[in-house]
């Protein structure tokens, strides 16, 4: 049996399809509540699924992944709010096309393009992951370890409202890895003579406390009543032939985009969300709707906010670093499976990345059906009380993560980190560079030691992919700290490039917080995503 | 790694727009967001408390014992590096909290007195469930944190304080305990 056949096979077991089943419906309630993201719930899941085989388990994960970005743009079309950071540029043009009647047209539209997103992103996933793997497979300490440092500068850079709390943010996280034995003596650090810090904290209930339970924590804190109802009539659902042939550029360039953005670690669909819809309003027509309900809007903005999941997967299964932060914790779960992604992963398990494709492309497909099907009751779902979904998190985030060992004490990790976690969103250090280096901290370790055992510091110079990737490091920092030196300059304030990104982009569709200029339909569309959670 | 929660853009500012309605449209009443206020004490405790944790690290990490001394690399370089790194950065953070701008907030969404006490009272709850569970038992202690928790976050019906409880447990040790084979 080829290596093909025995991917397909594994897809094709009913249980995996049930799993996968699963994972879309739980992936699309997810995406529908604003608050709860694709990376909380794909966290949550990565301890129940432990139990199953690693097929099954990441066809739960990854149709999650895949319902979650169907599902998030629900909100933000009928209720101005994104239902994950990836739908943020969704409301540009999705929520004043639902106030002009045309919210079916909307959400339809949104399923269609982002289906051609995933399945063309997915296209390149298929003919690029192998060759980038086979030349990781050239990578020797030095480059790895330049790799981990590009990955880490990149997230910290682009998600970062302050770098220093940003570097601070990866440095904790990479101290956390330190927790347990030493990967190469084996001798025993940090661990107070606790026998179940030898084994170092678990990253499952980091991430579920860091993920899950500091998100809940704020909300609790936080939460204000407001009576922001979606909009309820859907009005035409069906494109005609003109608007087809009107959203066939923006789509294909919102695609193209998405690709791209999406194998640069870090960076995910509110980034590429926000580029497609900007560049699709540079080289239209009819600019001036753009931010008005553009057909062209939607479309540009959720093909390249979908697309970002085939380049997102070629990163991380590729290289072993993870594309976006759903993908670090699909790493985390891979790894506890015995799977390690990366280049080993295309030599020694080729089964599992046809499993991993196959998987990708029947949830998308089975997503867009069901989207187009069950759109009216997903709609319902938003008016779901917050009491019911706060407490079902909270007894999930306990259950998931106590599964991952049976053991309480990672329960007690994990309401730890999701203390920590919280205290960290209030005091504005990212929790993302904290994932990622908690997950990517062994490698950088054992390759920064291996490196400079064989030839000392030079060897990262000496070596031009080790060097190239350095200096694209030193970039990524140097250009936001330019920006904020300029943005300074000017009286502006300035925050992270993800937030300096949506902020231009959002004036320029029209949201300009108030200042008094703009369209009503701008004013009114600012009040009212300011008054969702 | 994107915020979990979506990013809210708001202006205190901000008059709701009246604008009449779509005739299909349901009607869209004003916002009550407020955004969280920088606070200068905060950005200088966070520092100091950063500094604090990395100058254990690294004095710690000094003190790792191992079965053999090498020189050079060893368990406690990368260890120290991190702990030395992140003190000099802390450093460079309360420098920048004393002298520097305060760190704008308006992204988050301000903390409410009741959500001072819904937070603490959860914390509470989930606390008293983690010690509760391995003495009493899951089906008898999920109910009452799934109960608690529903109350405070504002449910009152027999439907949301009882039933829902004792179904969500039952849904739960179906899943996990029967299904999943995990010891509940």
């Amino acid at each position: 049996m080829n290596t093909f056949s025995i991917g397909m096979e594994a897809v094709l077991d009913p249980t995996t399809l049930i799993c996968l089943l699963v994972g879309l419906a739980v992936g699309t309630m997810v995406g529908v509540f604003p608050g709860i993201t694709g990376s909380m719930a794909v966290a949550l899941a990565s301890g129940f699924t432990l139990t199953l085989e690693p097929v099954q388990g990441l066809a739960v994960l990854l149709s999650i992944y895949v319902g979650a970005n169907y599902g998030d743009r629900i909100p933000s079309i009928l209720v101005n709010t994104p239902g994950t950071p990836a739908a943020i540029a969704t409301t540009f043009d999705g929520y004043p096309m639902a106030k002009q009647g045309k919210a079916g047209l909307a959400l339809v539209m949104s399923s269609m393009v982002s289906t051609v997103g995933i399945l063309a992103s997915m296209v390149l996933f298929i003919l690029a992951a192998q060759p980038v793997a086979q030349l990781a497979l050239k990578f020797g300490p030095p480059e790895m370890f330049a790799l981990v440092v590009f990955g880490l500068t990149i997230m910290i850079s682009i998600s970062s409202k302050s770098l220093v709390k940003g570097v601070l943010a990866g440095l904790i996280g990479l101290t956390i890895a330190t927790i347990g034995r030493d990967p190469i003596t084996g001798d025993q650090r940090f661990t107070f003579g606790l026998n179940d810090l030898t084994g170092g904290l678990d990253f499952i209930a980091v991430i579920i406390g860091l993920f899950g339970i500091a998100e809940l924590f704020d909300q609790l804190l936080t939460y204000r009543e407001t009576k922001v109802k979606p909009i309820s009539s859907l009005g035409r659902v069906w494109p005609t032939k003109a608007e087809y042939r009107q959203v066939a550029k923006p789509t294909a360039l919102g695609t193209g985009i998405g690709a791209f953005v999406g194998v640069v670690p870090a960076a995910g669909g509110d980034i590429a969300g926000l580029i497609g819809w900007d560049r699709a309003r540079g080289m239209s027509k009819e600019k001036d709707k753009f931010g008005k309900g553009s057909i062209e809007g939607i479309s540009a903005a959720d093909s390249a906010s979908s697309a970002t999941l085939g380049g997102s997967l070629t990163t991380t299964m590729a290289l072993g670093i993870p594309g976006d932060s759903v993908m670090a914790v699909m790493i985390g779960s891979m790894v506890i499976w015995g799977l390690q992604p990366g280049p080993q992963l295309f030599t020694n398990r080729p089964d599992l990345v046809v499993s991993i494709a196959a998987i990708m492309i029947l949830a998308t497909i089975v997503s867009f059906g069901v989207s187009l099907v069950r759109m009216r009751g997903m709609v319902r779902l938003m008016d779901l009380p917050n009491h019911y979904v706060w407490s079902a998190i909270l007894i999930f985030c306990l259950v998931g993560t106590y599964t991952v060992t049976n053991n309480v004490y990672t329960v007690i990790v994990m309401l730890v980190s999701g203390v920590i976690g919280l205290i960290m969103k209030r005091t504005g250090f990212p929790a993302g560079p904290v994932v990622l280096g908690l997950l990517l901290g062994p490698l950088a370790e054992s390759n920064l030691r291996r490196s400079l055992l064989i030839d000392g510091p030079s060897v990262f110079f000496t070596h031009p992919i080790s060097l190239t990737l350095l200096i694209l490091a030193a970039v990524s920092i140097a250009i936001p700290i330019i920006g904020k030196a300029r943005s300074a300059r000017s009286g502006k304030a300035a925050g992270s490039l993800e937030d300096q990104l949506v902020d231009r982009t959002a004036r320029e569709a029209g949201y300009d917080g108030g200042s008094g200029t703009g369209s009503d339909n701008a004013q009114d569309a600012e009040a009212d995503r300011s008054g969702s959670k | 790694m994107k915020s979990a929660s979506p990013q809210r853009r708001s202006d205190p500012g901000a008059e709701p727009a009246v604008q009449a309605p779509h005739p299909e449209v349901s009607a869209q009443p004003a916002d009550t967001g407020v955004p969280a206020r920088d606070s200068r004490p905060l950005e200088i405790g966070a520092a100091l408390v950063v500094a604090a944790v990395t100058a254990a690290v690294y004095f710690l990490a000094k003190n790792i014992e191992v079965r053999i001394e090498t020189p050079g690399v060893g368990p406690r370089t990368w260890p120290e590096l991190l702990g030395a790194a992140g003190f000099g950065f802390s450093a460079l953070l309360l420098l920048m909290a004393v002298f520097g701008r305060t760190a704008d907030r308006s992204d988050l969404d301000g903390a409410t007195r009741t959500g001072w006490l819904r937070l603490l009272v959860t914390l509470a709850a989930t606390v008293a469930f983690i010690v509760l569970w391995p003495l009493i038992g899951f089906i008898y202690v999920a109910p009452l944190l799934i109960s608690a928790v529903t109350a405070i976050a504002g449910g009152r019906t027999l439907r949301a304080l009882a039933v829902y409880p004792i179904l969500a447990t039952a849904g739960i040790y179906v899943l996990f305990h029967l299904l999943l084979k995990v010891p509940l």
